[in-house]
C-alpha cells in the first residue's frame, strides 16, 4: 500500500495543473498578506507631516476649528486648545487599524484558508479527472487491479498533499504577520498563538475533507467538469433550496458557507430572530451569549457545523468506492 | 503445448442501456487458448473481442461465467497472475502530459519494477530516444510501442494486444508482427485480436473466430483453412456451363465473370464434362482457400455488432 500511494504522490507531483494550483496557494496568500501587511503599517512622520498639511490647507479648516472652539465638548474634545489637533485628525485622515493578529483570525486569514480550500479541491478532482480524460486509469488497473486499493491510494496521496499544502501555506502566512508585527513591536494578545494553532488545525482537517470530497466526486462521475459544475450548482441551488424551505428565523444556519466559516473560525454568527424573553428589556441578567441573540444574532459553534460539511463527503465517498469498486472501465 | 492460459467457459456481457433493451455483447463464449504461441482472437467489428478481453482483465464485469487465467479464476484471482499477464487493451491510454518514460516509471512502481526494466522495455520497442517526448507528441506507431513498452515491464507469459497494429503505418505494422512473432518464439503465450484476416493468418498458429459474442470456430489456423481448394474456370458463357456442370453433379457458381467450382470434383472431370457439351475452358486454376473465405463462410449470415437480449440483432 505505500508503494502505491508513493507512486500516486509521484503522480501528483508531475502533474503540471496541481503544480500551477500549488503555486497559486503561495503566491496568492503571499500577496494578501503583503497587503495586511501593508495596509496596517503605521505612518511615517513624513506620512503625518503632509496629511496635516494638507488638511489646514482645506477649505473648511478654519471653520471646523472656530466652531470647535466654540462648543468643545460637542466636538470631541475637553478644551478650546485642542480644536486645531482634532480637526486636523478629521481632515487628515490618519486612522489606520494596526496590525492585530487575532483580528486576522476573522479576516484575511479566512480568505487565505479559502483559498486554499477551494484550490485543494480543483486539485482533488483535476488529479482523477486526468486518469479518467486520459483513459490512463485502465492501464493502472492493469499492474494493480485491487480497485479499492488503487481508490484508496489515490485518496490518501491527495489528502496528504492537501494537509501538507494547507498546513505551510497557512503557517507561513501567520509566520509573516507575526514577524511583522514583531518588527513594529505590536504585542501578542493572549492565547492568540493558540487560537492560531487550532484555527491552521480546522482549516488543514477541512482541507483534507475538500480535496478528498473533490476526488471522489470526480471518481464518481469520471468527469472533472461535472464536478466543477456540480459543485456550482450545489453552492447556487442550495442556497435557493435553503430560502424556499419554510424553517423560520435562523436559515442561515444551513447555508453551507456559514457552517464553513464556523469551522474554519471556531465559529460563526448568523441572523435569527430574537428570543421572546428579549422583549422583557432585563439585558442586565442576560450572559454575552444571550444579549448577542437578543440583537439577533445566533452562534454557530464548530461541532454543530461539522455535521453539515462531513455528511455529505461521507456519502459521496461511499458512492464513489461502489461505483469504481463494480462499474467498468473503458 | 502443456497448458490452457486463458480459458472461459459460458462468458456473458449485457451492456445495460438507458432506453431500450439490454445488448448482449458476449453470448455465452468458450474461449481455450493453450499455453504458446500466438493465438489469434478474430471477429469482425462489434463481434465482442474487445469486451472478452476488458473482462479478463479485469475492466470489465461479466454478466455470466466463469474465466480463468493460469487457471486461476479472475477477476477475484487476478491479482495472483497480474504480474504475469501484459495487455494492451483498443488504442494506447497514457497521461498525455508525462514523457513516455514518466509514464512507463508510474507503472513500473505500482509493481516495484527496477528502473533498468524501463530501459531494457523502451529499447525493445525502439522508443530509448524519444522517452523523454512528452506523449501527446507521439505518433500514433510510438503510442502504440510505448504499449507494448508497458507490457513488457512485468515479463509477462501472456500478452493479449488488441488491434495492435490500429492506425499503424507498413513500417509499423511489420514492426509489430515482428515483435509479436519474436515475442511468441520466446516462450510467451500472445493472445493477438484483431479483425484483420491477414495479419492473423500471416502472425497466429492457432485462432478463435467469433461472431456476434459466440465462438464460431477455433483451432490451428491451417487445420481451419484445411484442404479447401475451389477451381477458377473461365468460359464463353457461364450460364450454360453451370447448367451442364450441375446436369453431372458438379456444383458451380458464378463471381464476377468467371466460375467457381467448390473442391471436390477432379479437374480432368470438369473438363471432360464440359468439351462433352462443346464448351471450351480458356482457363481452369486452382485457388487455395484462405483464412478470409474461411471466415466468411463461418460468419455469413453474422450480422455486426451486439445483438438485443431477446436475440434480434442491431
Amino acid at each position: 500500500m505505500m508503494r502505491l500511494i508513493a507512486t500516486e504522490l509521484t503522480r501528483l507531483r508531475w502533474r503540471r495543473a496541481v503544480a500551477v494550483l500549488v503555486a497559486s496557494a503561495f503566491v496568492v496568500p503571499l500577496l494578501i498578506g503583503v497587503v495586511t501587511v501593508w495596509d496596517s503599517r503605521p505612518f511615517s512622520a513624513d506620512e503625518i507631516a503632509t496629511a496635516r498639511a494638507r488638511a489646514v490647507e482645506q477649505p473648511s479648516f478654519q471653520s471646523e476649528v472656530r466652531h470647535c472652539e466654540k462648543r468643545p465638548r460637542s466636538a470631541g474634545v475637553q478644551t478650546a486648545d485642542q480644536c486645531e489637533e482634532q480637526v486636523i485628525s478629521w481632515f487628515a485622515d490618519l486612522h489606520r487599524e494596526p496590525l492585530n493578529l487575532r483580528n486576522e483570525l476573522t479576516n484575511s486569514s479566512i480568505g487565505v484558508a479559502s483559498l486554499v480550500l477551494i484550490l485543494v479541491v480543483l486539485m482533488g478532482s483535476t488529479y482523477a479527472g486526468a486518469d479518467w480524460a486520459s483513459g490512463s486509469m485502465s492501464n493502472q488497473l492493469l499492474f494493480e487491479p485491487r480497485r479499492l486499493r488503487v481508490w484508496t491510494a489515490k485518496a490518501l496521496a491527495v489528502g496528504l498533499l492537501a494537509a501538507l499544502l494547507t498546513s505551510v501555506v497557512l503557517t507561513l502566512y501567520w509566520l509573516g504577520l507575526g514577524g511583522a508585527a514583531a518588527l513594529r513591536d505590536l504585542p501578542l494578545a493572549s492565547g492568540v498563538l493558540g487560537e492560531i494553532a487550532w484555527m491552521i488545525l480546522r482549516c488543514t482537517f477541512l482541507a483534507i475533507v475538500g480535496a478528498v470530497g473533490g476526488y471522489a466526486l470526480t471518481m464518481l462521475s469520471r468527469s472533472t467538469v461535472f464536478t466543477l459544475g456540480a459543485m456550482f450548482a450545489v453552492a447556487v441551488g442550495q442556497t435557493v433550496f435553503v430560502a424556499a424551505l419554510p424553517l423560520g428565523p435562523g436559515k442561515e444556519r444551513w447555508l453551507a458557507p456559514t457552517n464553513l466559516l464556523a469551522v474554519m473560525q471556531g465559529r460563526a454568527t448568523y441572523w435569527t430572530q430574537a428570543p421572546a424573553e428579549c422583549a422583557a428589556n432585563e439585558g442586565d441578567r442576560f450572559d454575552a451569549a444571550m444579549l448577542q441573540l437578543c440583537n439577533g444574532r445566533a452562534l454557530l459553534g464548530v461541532w454543530e457545523a461539522l455535521p453539515f460539511v462531513l455528511v455529505p463527503v461521507v456519502i459521496v465517498v461511499a458512492l464513489s468506492v461502489w461505483s469504481f469498486g463494480r462499474r467498468d472501465v473503458a | 503445448m502443456s497448458g490452457t492460459v486463458i480459458e472461459t467457459r459460458g462468458l456473458r456481457k449485457e451492456f445495460h442501456t438507458r432506453r431500450g433493451p439490454h445488448r448482449v455483447a458476449v453470448a455465452g463464449l468458450d474461449l481455450n487458448v493453450p499455453e504458446g504461441g500466438v493465438h489469434g482472437f478474430l471477429g469482425p467489428n462489434g463481434s465482442g473481442k474487445t469486451t472478452t478481453i476488458r473482462m479478463l482483465l479485469g475492466l470489465a464485469r461479466p454478466t455470466a461465467g466463469t474465466m480463468r487465467l493460469f487457471g486461476t479464476a479472475v477477476p477475484l484471482g487476478l491479482p495472483a497472475v497480474i504480474d504475469r499477464v501484459g495487455a494492451v487493451v483498443e488504442m494506447p491510454k497514457f497521461l498525455p502530459s508525462f514523457t513516455g518514460r514518466q509514464n512507463l516509471t508510474l507503472l513500473a512502481r505500482t509493481r516495484d519494477i527496477a528502473t533498468a526494466r524501463i530501459d531494457a522495455a523502451l529499447d525493445t520497442v525502439g522508443l530509448t530516444d524519444r522517452a523523454d517526448d512528452r506523449y501527446r507528441g507521439y505518433s500514433l506507431g510510438m503510442k502504440q510501442r510505448l504499449a507494448i513498452a508497458a507490457t513488457l515491464l512485468k515479463d509477462p507469459r501472456l500478452l493479449i494486444l488488441d488491434e495492435p497494429t490500429n492506425g499503424l503505418d507498413p513500417a509499423g505494422i511489420r514492426e509489430i508482427r515482428e515483435t509479436i512473432r519474436a515475442l511468441g518464439e520466446q516462450g510467451v503465450t500472445v493472445l493477438l485480436s484483431s479483425h484483420i484476416l491477414a495479419e492473423i493468418q500471416q502472425v497466429c498458429d492457432r485462432v478463435t473466430i467469433i461472431g456476434n459474442g459466440r465462438m464460431l470456430a477455433s483451432g490451428r489456423v491451417d487445420d481451419l483453412i484445411g484442404d479447401r481448394t475451389s477451381h477458377r474456370l473461365v468460359v464463353p458463357d457461364p450460364q450454360a456451363a453451370i447448367k451442364v456442370l450441375a446436369s453431372a453433379g458438379i456444383k458451380a457458381s458464378l463471381v464476377d465473370s468467371a466460375l467457381r467450382v467448390e473442391s471436390g470434383p477432379d479437374p480432368a472431370d470438369i473438363t471432360r464434362v464440359l468439351a462433352h457439351a462443346q464448351i471450351w475452358l480458356s482457363e481452369l486454376s486452382p485457388q487455395r482457400a484462405d483464412l478470409e473465405t474461411v471466415f466468411l463462410e463461418l460468419t455469413a449470415g453474422e450480422a455486426l455488432g451486439v445483438q438485443d437480449v431477446d436475440g434480434s440483432e442491431s
